[in-house]
């Protein structure tokens, strides 16, 4: 009985519901982003929300990116995996002078601008001294070696470019060209001398702009000003870099894992300043701005609606002192005490959702209590006590039903609140350091300056995310109070 | 009249034991705080002071000992970690109950080591940044509101209803990112942290007393001074609450017009003017003004991230640099002033409500909550 009586007055609700603009308008947003949250899989990458933590797995994006669609004149990122049979790739490999080698060309085309970096992985091992030969070869046949040339006899130890055992090693290495570049030892000694060659003349102070330049530098034209030109043009065309390991051990293997030319854009929305795809961020938070809203609200509100109902309809005593209780917890400035109390502990989300729900409840209450002492005026609360109904009976089965429609308009607007309030936190970075919420991306801008450094592609996607669901639900809550409230709809 | 007083007293006491109740829960909390935090600022300034004991040569082991322990001790003294933890919360309470409030490790703002001088500080420049906002939001959207329901549905209301909806989701601290980035970054127009207002103040100040400049312009050059920090902060809040208020006042004004007083004034041929105005307005005043007073005064809490983001040297920065640096006292200081505030503010509300409506009885279903 009372369950199709339940059942049928929530059919009711969502009917009224999808009869106004605004609760159309709502509810499809909802559906929308419920849609979003569940199906993260199929569009999103578990693996990067996983890993969301792991900056390794984050270190060939590139960094503080801004979207691609955004700017229109930029390089994008082009990358080969090892083994990949493509034109970008080619390998050799052999022995020279009782040396093996093995070879590496990664080739990328530059329509108009230079990528802001290469960078290669490379599975290694050897056992005897071993040595790394990189040069660049540009469109225009010109040759520059970035390592100490073996044919003028100059060896480059692996020691120097990747850090590791120049005697022995077995396992990763990678290299990042452009801070491998842009550093005054290697432009000192194969820069200088090759611009040299090709008759540019630097001053001094030349040498030291070209910390910030260099690997863009070397995609330019080549002309005697080249590092003081106004209008800076980059030279077109195929651009082949080549990593060359070579060693006196005939066991020598190096197997290259990843090369990429990385451009100055990423993805749909860009990233940040780990390189982490602040896209998929952006959609993951859906889930938890969700889980965060429903269960704060639900429970907040249940807990005050019964509360109140309690309240008023015993009266007297009981419910003198349940008013004021309640009182007391609305006059908490819960701000300031949300954040004491996440400073005192650990902020794991659900200990915010539970002091969400701690001091959300109030409000409802108070109201609950004034419907509660109106409707147990009503003659059919009088009627079921004549007959003996115990109070249980009467609070459940007459008097919360009544109140019920406005609880679900208060779940709804009370929403957005455990929303913001939550993001607030995070924001002040006293959120849970393990899950990924849109006031954590924002605390992560904060303290990157994203704002003083321009990245709006950081800081407005994430906060226009809490608006939209914020107003999603109000709404819904909105359209829910036109039924409720016919004098509003005048 | 002996029950108005009754009333009255209800009132009084009921808010008084809901503050004192608050106090309570803070000194809980902050007695609990101290013991986890200030233990770990005891045991790092003991180690420094421990590093630095080493390097004299002159003192005995047996005597470094000695003096490391006497420092921790009179550490623990300094920080109140002593005693037993109940009778700590009631002299926590008591002392700020009593505004005793003592001084902080640091000068965090305005130039005195003193809590209560430092609370005096930050509430002023919170009362000009926040109650200027408040106030002219306040002003606009009472203008809105009224502008809106003399024509329900419209497309005023239409947009004014969306504008409501919108900024009662909008984050204000985002918005104040927003605002940083488009105006003190793309734009260089305004400074991207307002702490420095004091040091250009100071400035203008000592410019005007060597007489290098007219009174005149020494005024101007103070307000645009103040204005040139306070814009950003100003226009964030503004635009935030201003949504919301007009639409209150939108709601409750047409939720009186539909009354049947309303319609006599029609039917008496009044203008549609004066029966806004006249009728309505009058009518609809208690609820606006109890919302404006509320909204007046829990603005003098600040906000506390906003506050952050622009470095606005109020209540709220104040709180947050005092959970930072873990400072219990202005913590406590910051929140209790705020709440007391509040609750003054209630009281009264709640006594003019008394007056203004006889109908109110002690049953409290009828005050501002």
């Amino acid at each position: 009985m009372s369950k199709r009586r339940g059942s049928s007055g929530f059919r009711r609700f969502f009917s009224d519901l999808r009869r106004t603009k605004v609760g159309i308008v709502g509810l499809s947003l909802l559906i929308l982003f419920l849609g979003l949250a569940i199906f993260f899989p199929l569009i999103g990458n578990m693996n990067d929300i996983k890993n969301w933590n792991n900056l390794q797995y984050w270190r060939d994006n590139p960094k503080a990116a801004p979207p691609c669609w955004a700017v229109g004149n930029t390089f994008k990122s082009i990358s080969v995996t090892g083994g990949e049979n493509t034109s970008n790739l080619i390998e050799r490999n052999g022995e020279l002078d009782g040396f093996k080698y093995i070879s590496y060309s990664f080739l990328y085309n530059v329509e108009t601008q230079p990528p802001i970096d290469v960078i290669a992985r490379f599975n290694i091992s050897y056992s005897k001294p071993t040595y790394v030969y990189i040069t660049m070869e540009r469109p225009d046949g010109k040759y520059i070696s970035l390592t100490g040339n073996p044919e003028s006899g100059e060896r480059t130890s692996v020691l120097d470019l990747f850090g590791v055992d120049p005697n022995s090693y077995s396992g990763d290495i990678r290299i990042q060209l452009a801070s491998y570049l842009n550093n005054m030892i290697t432009i000192r000694n194969y820069i200088v001398p090759w611009l040299q060659s090709n008759n540019v003349t630097l001053q001094p102070q030349d040498v030291f702009r070209l910390t910030n330049v260099a690997f863009s530098t070397l995609h330019q034209e080549l002309t005697p000003n080249i590092i003081n030109a106004k209008n800076v043009t980059y030279l077109s065309g195929k651009y082949n870099v080549t990593f060359v390991f070579y060693s006196s051990d005939k066991n020598l293997s190096v197997a290259l894992e990843k090369a990429i030319a990385l451009g100055g854009c990423y993805g749909i929305v860009g990233t940040d300043n780990m390189g982490r795809d602040l896209w998929m961020g952006l959609m993951y938070g859906i889930r938890w701005a969700l889980i965060i809203g429903f269960s704060v609200s639900i429970m907040s509100v249940l807990i005050g609606g019964i509360y109140g109902v309690v309240g008023g309809y015993f009266g007297g005593k009981t419910d003198e002192i349940m008013l004021r209780t309640a009182q007391v917890f609305y006059s908490i400035p819960v701000l300031p005490i949300l954040i004491l109390l996440a400073v005192i502990f650990r902020p794991s989300i659900w200990n915010v959702i539970s002091m969400l729900i701690i001091f959300g409840w109030p409000s409802t209450a108070l109201v609950t209590r004034s419907m509660a002492l109106q409707i147990k005026e009503e003659t059919y609360v009088e009627a079921a006590k004549a007959i003996g109904s115990s109070s249980s009976r009467i609070l459940f089965r007459y008097i919360l039903p009544q109140v019920l429609p406005y609880l679900f308009a208060s779940i709804a607007l009370s929403v957005p609140g455990a929303i913001l309030t939550e993001a607030s936190l995070s924001f002040l970075g006293l959120g849970d350091p393990s899950i990924v919420t849109w006031g954590r991306i924002l605390n992560e801008a904060e303290v990157a300056g994203a704002t003083i450094n321009g990245y709006w592609w950081w800081v407005l996607p994430p906060g226009l995310m809490i608006t939209i669901v914020g107003m999603t639900f109000i709404l819904i809550g909105q359209a829910l109070d036109l039924i409720l409230n016919p004098k509003l709809r005048r | 009249m002996a029950s108005l007083g009754r009333t009255i007293a209800v009132q009084v006491v009921s808010n008084l034991a809901a503050l004192i109740i608050i106090v309570a829960l803070i000194s809980a909390l902050l007695v609990f705080y101290s013991q986890t935090i200030l233990q770990g600022v005891v045991v790092e300034m003991v180690q420094e002071f421990t590093r630095n004991l080493a390097r004299n040569p002159a003192l005995t082991p047996e005597q470094k000992a000695q003096l490391i322990n006497l420092y921790q001790q009179a550490l623990e003294v300094r920080f109140g970690l002593v005693g037993n933890p109940i009778s700590k919360v009631y002299h926590m309470m008591i002392n700020i109950l009593t505004l005793n409030l003592g001084s902080s490790r640091n000068v965090y703002m305005g130039n005195s080591a003193s809590i209560s001088s430092q609370i005096i500080f930050a509430l002023k420049n919170t009362v000009i940044l926040f109650f200027t906002a408040t106030l002219i939001s306040i002003v606009i959207g009472l203008a809105l509101g009224l502008y809106a329901a003399r024509k329900p549905h419209g497309i005023i209301d239409s947009l004014l209803s969306f504008f409501a909806v919108l900024s009662a989701s909008l984050p204000m601290w985002w918005v104040g990112m927003l605002m940083l980035l488009v105006f003190a970054f793309w734009n260089h127009w305004f400074p991207t942290q307002s702490m420095p207002v004091y040091f250009a103040i100071q400035q203008l100040s000592q410019a005007y007393h060597s007489g290098s400049i007219t009174t005149l312009s020494y005024i101007l050059e103070y307000l645009r001074t103040w204005l040139y920090y306070m814009a950003l902060p100003l226009t964030t809040v503004v635009l935030v609450s201003i949504g919301g208020w007009a639409y209150i006042v939108r709601n409750v004004v047409i939720g009186k017009m539909a009354e049947d007083f309303v319609m006599t004034a029609r039917a008496k041929g009044l203008s549609e003017r004066k029966v806004l105005f006249g009728h309505v307005l009058r009518a609809a005043s208690p609820p606006i003004v109890t919302t404006a007073a509320l909204s007046l005064v829990s603005s003098l809490g600040g906000a506390i991230i906003s506050e952050t983001v622009f470095g606005w040297p109020g209540m709220g920065l104040l709180f947050w640099i005092a959970i930072t640096n873990s400072e219990p006292m202005l913590i406590a200081g910051n929140v209790y002033v705020t709440v007391l505030l509040f609750i003054i503010t209630i009281i009264i509300l709640n006594i003019l409500y008394v007056f203004l409506d006889p109908r109110i009885k002690t049953s409290g279903s009828q005050q501002v909550f």
